[in-house]
């Protein structure tokens, strides 16, 4: 059996959608998110739009858009101990949000949305383990969450779909419980 | 309340002009506002063109960074984001809301 690690990685779990997404969730070949400026792609640590959060400060130019985020909601995040001996489970629900600019042709950003749907629902159903880098994460699973809906930002509207990408981790206790 | 210069950028990274005269002021008044489910702290300013209307005209969703003056949390320079339709008034001025997120 495997060692278990001494504590979950929720970030390196995060960094693994990220990475399938902008490597796997493709439109003709090519990355459909827009491509980040030099000193964000720095910061960030990625070449394209596909965050992990939601920019606080959030750019037209980054569009279309993908966020990974954690929401504020005690039902998609649980933790619990399993035995005496120290070993944790956790679950928690990341949402990913794609967001596209609807304000010029919404009827395009509309083909767009589905368009950018029906790539990224083969990246999340296929990887059972988040593509198995990540040592705490011992399942990953997909499902619908808000499906398409809008968000407004700054005062305008843009079209999204939204799915939920369910992660559990598993971990030992460094040194087992104590009193 | 500040007189200042403004760059114009649409989208964010294209500038389109430079140097229009501003006067910019608060008008939040109550503490910083969220948006974008709480992930996007912001203050609310109005800004007025102060010497007549721009080239090309201010509109919606332009980004606008102070040339002068940096963002006091930031050490940037100040960048506003009108988020409602810019008002004109013919040959005059135009008005605008902007949001200015709350640090970086």
């Amino acid at each position: 059996m495997p060692t278990l690690p001494s504590q979950p990685d929720t970030f390196g779990a995060l960094q693994a959608m990220q990475s399938l997404i902008l490597n796997e969730c493709l439109v003709a070949g090519v990355s459909p998110f827009a491509a980040l400026s030099a000193s964000d792609a720095s910061r960030y640590g990625v070449a394209r739009s596909v965050f992990i959060g939601r920019p606080k400060d959030f750019s037209d130019a980054y569009l279309p858009q993908c966020c990974i985020w954690l929401p504020f909601d005690t039902h998609a995040d649980t933790v619990e101990l399993a035995g005496y001996a120290g070993r944790a489970r956790s679950t928690f629900d990341a949402r990913v949000l794609l967001l596209v600019d609807q304000r010029t042709d919404w009827y395009a950003a509309e083909q767009q949305i589905l368009t950018l749907r029906d790539a990224l629902w083969p990246v999340l159903l296929r990887h059972a383990q988040l593509g198995g880098a990540v040592e705490s994460v011992t399942a990953s699973e997909a499902f619908v969450g808000r499906g398409l809906c809008y968000e407004q930002v700054a005062g305008v509207h843009y079209r999204c779909f939204e799915a939920i990408w369910r992660v559990r981790q598993q971990w030992q206790v460094s040194g087992g419980l104590v009193v | 309340m500040i007189f200042t210069t403004v760059r114009v950028e649409r989208p964010e990274g294209t500038a389109v002009l430079t140097g229009v005269p501003v006067q910019i002021e608060s008008a939040s008044g109550d503490g910083e506002r969220l948006d974008f489910a709480d992930a996007r702290p912001y203050d609310l300013f109005w800004l007025y063109t102060t010497q007549g209307i721009p080239l090309i005209p201010l509109r919606r969703r332009d980004v606008l960074f102070d040339e002068i003056n940096s963002d006091p949390e930031t050490s940037q320079p100040a960048k506003y984001r009108i988020v409602a339709e810019v008002e004109t008034f013919e040959g005059d001025h135009q008005e605008a809301l902007c949001e200015r997120v709350v640090g970086g």
